[in-house]
């Protein structure tokens, strides 16, 4: 496949990979795919490397028309997806042809959807990724989000279309079945700033995802919290999952395109394995807060990559 | 710097571990975390994928597949017990060319007026020091910089802008800092650069790392609209080399 083309935008369509996870040390945002594991398992089905980027859709998604032929996977929120108007599978290798049209309706549950294909998407790196950084305008396609008329260029195949056909991840394995479970995360590390009775009522109590939410944050509406003092620190390290509390004691939970610096109090981080479920919330959602323990955590997140590895493994060609 | 540092180890999450200095925000503080921070960096720790620095913190990114955070915080603390004379950190002194006018500098009249200083007195004063780069943070590189001469403290804006140019330079209680990337903003914009301290294109991106130098050096308007890589590069010759 040569190129993808953009008939339609959807609401928010940005090319993403895993992020500049190395640039951070020099105040660098890390962008890239909201639901990592979503577009790391639509490039393991397509036969490409996991970090390869993708087309990440939000809600409503794009139309596009592909111009070539070659495999594409759906992965991530089940948003219907149509190829010249019929339905097609998620989480599997599908064969598209020149001319073929892809649609998609808004999903029941989630939000992000991911295009992977065969090859990857093909633009410029920008500090080691191809991540659209829309804040600072690089990175992607011309730094911004996808519009009608663009056409964006795919790389060459890595693994011979032949023998990608029928890849599936079966059913049970499918993210999007645990998209309504609890939200684990760590204590930490200043949730000694809060009072016993808040750090109490976050995990007792359901968060709103409200309507200010988008890939740098999703600011909640709950249970206010208190500081045993203030809401403010040093300027501090802050990351994708971590749970910020200002001064007006509603979480804001920092994702993907967050700043790598910030001066409010973080109660706690959330882990690994559930960022990704994470990133498939809505405005409306709703989320209960569940602490585990690290040593759990860091074993979840060992489990998923060995199950991600055997995957790997199995799909070698 | 003094052998004995006070340290807490706490888990930012199930991938990040955080060493949380004296809860200060002074130069000796800082040197502190940069130098600890390079000694993490030159240990070459199997599992650690980044350290980034912030003002009294660092955070250093793991693989909790290849290490945990009980070993990690051993090997940490280990490894900081004695502080080696040969991590002293290696900084450099920058001088950059600021064009302080009304044009360019979207708050001097404003500072003036709030702070009775007089424009000249404030140019005086912002170009008689030397700022210490506490950190680059933020989403792209953006140097916090201090301490401004006291005389100058002023909260920040109390209705931010929504776009503040690129190579604005800001200043906001003691700190001073330069726009990287036109963005919104709520520091006091005192004067403008053309030199480029930051480009996505580069890597690293900035040229200013927390540990630097950094001046302000009064040019004119003139000087500055006409800036290019020539007149760059006989700048650098004459102040950074």
């Amino acid at each position: 496949m040569e190129y993808i083309e953009c008939k339609k935008a959807g609401l928010l369509t940005t090319i993403q990979d895993l992020g500049r996870q190395k640039f951070q040390q020099y105040g660098i945002s890390s962008a890239g795919a909201m639901d990592s594991l979503s577009l790391r398992i639509g490039n393991i089905i397509t036969g490409n490397p996991e970090h390869f980027a993708g087309i990440e859709t939000t809600l409503l998604g794009p139309e596009l028309i592909f111009h070539g032929d070659g495999i594409i996977a759906i992965t991530g929120a089940d948003s219907s997806p149509k190829l010249n108007g019929e339905s097609i599978e998620m989480w599997s290798a599908i064969q598209v042809n020149n001319g073929d049209l892809l649609s998609f309706a808004i999903p029941n549950s989630g939000c992000r959807t991911y295009v992977s294909i065969s090859g990857g998407v093909n633009v410029e790196d920008i500090m080691g990724s191809k991540s659209t950084f829309l804040r600072g305008e690089y990175g992607g396609f011309e730094g911004r989000a996808i519009k009608s008329k663009d056409f964006i260029k795919v790389g060459p195949p890595v693994i011979d279309s032949m023998k990608l056909k029928g890849r599936k991840l079966p059913f049970h394995h499918r993210p999007d079945s645990y998209f309504k479970k609890n939200i684990r995360f760590i204590w930490g590390p200043q949730d000694n700033r809060f009072t016993d009775s808040s750090k109490e009522d976050f995990i007792k109590n359901t968060y709103e995802v409200t309507n200010q939410s988008d890939r740098m944050g999703y600011r909640l509406d709950g249970t206010k919290l208190f500081h045993k003092d203030n809401a403010d620190i040093l300027s501090d390290y802050i990351a994708p999952g971590a749970i910020q509390v200002p001064s007006n004691g509603q979480p804001i939970v920092l994702m993907a395109d967050c700043q790598m610096s910030g001066g409010y109090t973080k109660i706690g981080m959330i882990i690994g394995v559930d960022l990704p479920l994470m990133a498939q919330k809505k405005p409306g959602d709703s989320i209960q807060f569940e602490s585990i323990p690290i040593e759990e955590a860091q074993n979840l997140w060992a489990k998923q990559e060995k199950w991600l590895y055997l995957l790997k493994m199995a799909n070698h060609n | 710097m003094n052998n004995k540092i006070k340290i807490t180890y706490v888990p930012m999450g199930d991938q990040i571990l955080v060493l949380q200095f004296e809860d200060v925000l002074s130069i000796d503080n800082n040197q502190m975390v940069q130098s600890c921070a390079s000694m993490i960096r030159q240990e070459n720790i199997n599992g650690v994928s980044s350290v980034i620095t912030t003002m009294a913190s660092i955070a250093v990114k793991y693989d909790s597949l290849i290490i945990q955070f009980n070993p990690l915080k051993k090997m940490l603390q280990k490894l900081l017990l004695v502080h080696k004379e040969q991590a002293k950190i290696e900084n450099k002194t920058i001088t950059v060319p600021v064009v302080f006018n009304e044009r360019f500098g979207l708050d001097l009249e404003e500072v003036s007026q709030t702070k009775d200083i007089s424009k000249d007195d404030i140019i005086n004063m912002i170009t008689a020091k030397k700022y210490y780069v506490y950190m680059v943070g933020f989403i792209h590189g953006v140097p916090y910089m201090g301490n401004v001469d006291k005389r100058l403290e002023l909260l920040r804006k109390s209705n931010p802008r929504l776009k503040v140019p690129k190579g604005s330079i800001g200043i906001a209680n003691d700190m001073t800092n330069i726009y990287t990337l036109e963005s919104p903003g709520g520091w006091h914009i005192i004067g403008w650069t053309p030199m480029e301290v930051f480009d996505v294109k580069k890597n690293p991106p900035n040229l200013l790392s927390a540990g630097d130098y950094v001046r302000y050096e009064n040019i004119s308007e003139e000087v500055a609209e006409n800036w290019d890589k020539i007149k760059q590069k006989e700048w650098d010759q004459q102040w950074n080399t």
